[in-house]
This record gives C-alpha cells, structure tokens and sequence, in this order.
C-alpha cells in the first residue's frame, strides 16, 4: 500500500502525536501559591489522575486507520476525559499544597485540549457527518461540560475560581460585549449597504470607496481608539466608554460590509439584469426583487465576518473604558492573572465561535432548496 | 408600425449606429440580420429605450418613443433575448408571469394567462413549478418566448432569441414561433446573425453592415437580387439556389400537370428543398400535391423562374 495522504491520515496523526508529546513534555497544570506568583508545573505522567493520558494518545495514532465512527468515539471519550479528569487533579493536588494555593492550567492541558477538539472536527469530517449529527455531537460535549460544571468537578481550577469571583461582572460584560458587536455590526450594515448599492448602481467610485474603507483597516486597532478620543471629546459625545468603541467598531465593519454587498449584488446573472430592465422593472424593482434576493447567501456570509470580526475586535475596546469581555484581559494582563487573562478570552472566543455557528446555519436555511 | 428616422449612435454602450432609417409595418416579423457587431442589436434596444440614439428619432405608432417614460414604454414591449435571462430564483410560471404581476393584473388572470402560453410554446404544464435551472435550454427558451408575450404586447423584441440551440430544437423552436407570430398578429423585430434563420422567419430582412442598412426586403428579394457583393456573400454566393428553395413553398411553383397513380405527394405548405429532396429519393421527376387535384410540382416547376 502507498503511502498517501488517502491511506494514511496525516491531519490524525499530526494530532496525535501533538498530543503525545504534549502529555509527556508539557505541563498539564501549574500548582501556585497564590493567584498571582509563579507556580511549580506537573506533567501530566507525574499526576496520578492524568498518568493515563499518553496511553490515550496512542491510542488514538492506534486507531487512526479506522474510518467508522470508533474513532470519534475515541476522539470524544478522549476530551471528555482530559476535561474531568484534570478537574479532578485539581482537587488532589490542592489537598496537599497552601490555603492560598491555585491550581492553573498548563501548556500541556492546553495543547492536549486544541488537539482533541481538532481530533473530534476531523473524525466529523472523516465520517461524512450530516450537518444535524454535528451540531448533536458539539451540543453534547457542551451539555456534558456544563453537567461536569455544575456538579462541581472543575471547582478547585484557578480559572473557575476567577469566575466565580467575577460572576456578577462577567455577565454584565458579556452582555456589553455582545452589545457593542451587535451595535456595530447594525451600524456598519445601516451605512454601508446603502453606499456599496450608490457605488454598484453608478458603476463608478468603486476603487475610491474600497481604496478608502482598506485604508481604515490598515491602521491598528489600538491607534485608531486613541486617534477618536480628541475628536469625539470635542464633538462632546465623549472621548471615553461606547462612542469611540462603536464608532471604530463600526468603521472597521465598513470594509467587509461593502465588499460582500456588492459581491452580492453582482451575484445576479448579467441577462437576468437585461431582461429584467427590458420588461420594464424600475430599478428599485430590480434591485429588491432580482438582485437583493439572489444575493442573499453573501450578504449573509458578509454578515457572519463582520459579525465574527466586531466580537473579536470589541475587546480592544475596554481600552477607551467601553466594558466588555476584553476588561478581563486587561485587568488580568495589569495584574499578572493569567488565569483572568484566559477567562476573557476563552469568553470571547466562545462568543466569536457561537456567533459563527449560528451564522452558518443561517446560511444553509437560506440557500435555494433547488 | 415601428419607424427608424435616421437614427445614429456613435459611441458607448453597443456598437455604431450610422443614420439607419427603416419602417416595419403592424404584424410584420422583422428581421435584422448582419455580421457580429454591425450595430443591429444596438438598433433593437433604441426600440425600448435600453440604448438611446444620439441623432434621429424612433416612432411606435406615430409617437416619438421619448415620450413615454422608459419602464412604461417596456412593459408594452416584450423583449427575449439569446441568454435567456430568466431569474433564477423564481419558478417558469413566476417568470412568464413578470410582466402582467408589473402591470398589476389579478393573480387569477395571471394564472390563467400563463397557462395559456405554456401551451402556447408547447411546454408541459408540469413544469410550471420548476427552477429555470431545472430545464433544458429548449425549454428556457420556449419560457423566455412566452415572458416576453405574457402581457399580449402589440411589438416583441428578440435578441438572437434562439441562438443558443441545437439546430434540431431550434428548427422546432422556430417553427413553432412562426405559427405563433401568424396566429398572434404580433409585430416582431428579431435580431440574428444566422441568414438561413434570417431567411426561415422573416416576412421582410434589413441587412445591416457596418452600422448602416445595405438592403432590406423580402427573403426572395435579398436572394434573388443581393444589392452589393457583401449581401450576396452572406446570402450564400454559389448556395444562394439552396437557399431559395427553403425559402419558396410548394404552393409558389405547383403547375398543372398528370402523374401516374401512386405517385407520393407532398404538402403544398411543404418547401421546394423537401420537394426536391423527396424526388432525389424516390427517383421521380414530379410530385402530386396533397389537396391540390391536377397540380404537381416537377423539376421544371423547381426550374421556372420565381413567381
């Protein structure tokens, strides 16, 4: 037998091995003193509760050939497992150590968990999942986290126990978080639109606007906050909180609302334009009744990047004191937390994914049943 | 009547036009025949506005066409051309429906029409609720003909309507659009670039070369007497006879005459080169003709010169 990407799976293997030698080299988790001091790290063969890790790794290159859903199975039992069983480390480990003490995720638990999460994509993928088996199997593992969660297995973790003490406020922020996105998002779909159907009906100004909106883009996130704060004081709205935020949110969202509006708009067959100006449909039919309709699925990819880009981008925005997720990020980074550092980002990257995924389905709902 | 009163369009959209001035009468099929870029399809979109001229007017009727607003002026012209152009999210009875839903007749109407013209271009009512990327191209054709007639309007526009076929669907799109334009009393203007397709449909042809009309009449007239080299060359220079045997029926060269018993016949409807080619294959030298007692069409008759 040759050896082919089609015989041999090189997507497992690299994860597999990834997770090998993370559970052997790296350390899994981190017993501090306190919350903020360095701490003395464990690789996962030197805890009793995760000793069993390498074997599954192999486990998984063992099983790498096989195509039916064995492997998932094992992919899944193996994130499940990583997940549990270093809460449970956690508990074993902080018995023996200070009243202070924290128990912090390593770059092993890290590594060993991207790996898995990959590892169970690409079984999906291997086996030709149909779309509802998917969402049931990520639905699944996330019921089983939350289950795990409120049963109180990942208690004793650093990470958890920033959330608990940031509870009221986490909620708060998410809530801004997906505020100011969402505000941006609208606000950049409200301007835009309108200009990519001004642009795309005069068939001309298209290289000034798109050269006009790159330019925007191209100046880092950062600058662009504080380049808005002088103006906006100025203005009187205030320099500081949600007007700058959502006025550099919104002109990031510029570009890719332009560009997928009239990317769908040009998705409309150039004879159907012909003869639907031909039989005498006003150009505001045309538009609404040819060119918007058989635009749709770009304009709602248009929509999921821009949506996925703001939620990404927001964080920055607790800079100029707009709240949101990214206020964990930069308290923990002010202090030394990583742990509070993690935690707004696992937040927001969850959120990015969430919003993705609903995208999607959008998406495919909206696709020609032909 | 549609008039073309020296009509030029110099530049942009299009190619040239260059001081055409033509009248096609109520009911006439129309055809604009000419080489790629010789500014015909240009001429056919100043009709409804979708090009307009820089000097010369058109008139529909008497009435400069600049006088009605431009959708106006379209939703009373139908209009198919060679891409079909059909929407794509849209089912065949929506589409054919475009222009009466425009004018807002009532959806039973609308109904019963559209039905009418799918029988019309003999498409199978079954497929009223398909995609147009559900059919052949025969038949997105056939729904681009009955789209562009839906609304009864008193002048159709078609732009190399059957030009992307396969000459079996097309001869019997063709045909079947020939019995429709006689049965509508529609007047049509048809663009193409294929003179047999030129020859086939029209009652009268305007050759257009280079932006302007080097002849126009009727098809015994461009073949008969082609009034410059270039109209013979496209008319078919030595095939030119072929030609105009397509062109000439039965009925235009039958002569009076006796055949034994037995003898096949042919329709007098039939053209000279099916005559022809059935004497070829049955070794005759004449035919009877269906429903015509005592009249044959023979090799001499082929021969005489045209009536």
């Amino acid at each position: 037998m040759r050896w082919t990407e089609r015989t041999w799976p090189l997507a497992l293997l690299v994860l597999g091995i990834t997770g090998l030698l993370a559970s052997l080299a790296l350390n899994a988790v981190v017993v501090a003193p306190n919350r903020l001091l360095t701490g003395h790290g464990y690789v996962s063969i030197a805890v009793p509760s995760l000793c069993w890790l390498p074997l599954a790794w192999l486990a998984v290159l063992g099983t790498s050939r096989m195509r039916d859903g064995a492997g998932l199975v094992v992919a899944m039992s193996l994130l499940t497992g990583l997940l549990a069983a270093t809460g449970l480390a956690a508990g074993g480990l902080l018995a023996t150590a200070g009243e202070h003490a924290r128990v912090q995720l390593g770059a092993g638990f890290w590594c060993m968990a991207t790996a898995a999460v990959l590892l169970v994509a690409d079984r999906l993928r291997e086996i030709q999942a149909r779309p509802y088996l998917r969402l049931a199997c990520w639905t699944g593992l996330a019921l089983l986290v939350v289950a795990m969660a409120a049963a109180g297995v990942f208690d004793r973790l650093s990470i958890v126990q920033e959330f608990n003490l940031q509870r009221p406020r986490f909620i708060t922020a998410v809530g801004q978080h997906l505020l100011l996105a969402f505000a941006a998002a609208a606000a950049a779909v409200a301007l835009g639109a309108p200009l990519a159907i001004a642009v795309a009906q005069r068939q001309r100004g298209r290289g000034a606007t798109l050269a006009m909106l790159n330019l925007v883009q191209t100046i880092p996130s950062m600058a662009l906050f504080a380049l808005l704060v002088a103006p906006l004081a100025w203005l009187g709205v205030g320099g500081t909180g949600n007007a700058p935020a959502l006025v550099a949110l919104t002109a990031y969202a510029l570009l890719p609302v332009v560009r997928y509006t009239l990317a769908g708009l040009a998705t409309a067959p150039s004879a159907a334009l012909d003869a639907a100006r031909g039989m005498g449909l006003q150009p505001w039919q045309v538009l609404a009744r040819v060119q918007l309709p058989l635009g749709l699925p770009v304009f709602a990819a248009g929509l999921r990047i821009v949506l996925v880009q703001s939620i990404g981008l927001a964080a920055v925005a607790a800079l100029v004191g707009a709240g949101g997720l990214g206020r964990f990020v930069f308290l923990g980074l002010g202090q030394g937390a990583n742990d509070l550092v993690m935690l707004g980002t696992l937040a927001i990257i969850a959120l990015a994914l969430a919003a993705d995924g609903a995208c999607r389905a959008l998406e495919r709902w909206m696709e020609p049943h032909a | 009547m549609i008039e073309f009163a020296n009509v030029s369009k110099r530049f942009g959209q299009g190619d040239a036009v260059d001081g055409v001035s033509l009248s096609i009468a109520s009911g006439e099929l129309f055809v604009l025949v000419g080489p790629s870029g010789s500014g015909k399809s240009t001429l056919l979109r100043m009709v409804n506005r979708l090009v307009e001229p820089d000097e010369g007017a058109i008139r529909i009727d008497g009435q400069d066409v600049r006088d009605t607003p431009a959708t106006e002026l379209r939703r009373g012209i139908g209009y198919a051309i060679q891409s079909v152009g059909l929407f794509p999210h849209w089912t065949v009875a929506r589409n054919i429906g475009t222009v009466p839903r425009l004018l807002g007749w009532k959806e039973d109407r609308i109904e019963a029409r559209v039905e009418e013209l799918m029988a019309m271009v003999e498409l199978d009512a079954g497929i009223a609720t398909r995609l147009p990327a559900e059919l052949s191209g025969g038949q997105q054709q056939r729904v681009g003909v009955a789209r562009a007639m839906a609304a009864t309007p008193a002048i159709v526009l078609m732009d190399e309507a059957f030009g992307a076929l396969d000459p079996v669907t097309r001869e019997k799109l063709q045909r079947a659009f020939r019995r429709i334009h006689a049965d509508t009393g529609t007047t049509v203007v048809f663009v193409t670039h294929d003179m047999d397709e030129a020859l086939q449909l029209g009652d009268r042809i305007a050759f257009i070369d280079g932006g302007r009309v080097r002849q126009c009449g009727t098809p015994l007239e461009l073949l008969l007497s082609p009034a410059d080299e270039v109209v013979r060359g496209f008319v078919g220079g030595a095939s030119a006879g072929l030609r105009l045997l397509s062109v000439r029926k039965v009925r235009d060269a039958m002569t009076p005459g006796n055949v034994a018993d037995g003898t096949p016949s042919i329709g007098a409807d039939a053209d000279l080169r099916q005559a022809l080619s059935m004497m070829l294959d049955e070794g005759l030298r004449a035919l009877r003709v269906d429903g015509a007692d005592g009249q044959v069409i023979s090799l001499d008759g082929l021969l005489a010169p045209p009536r």
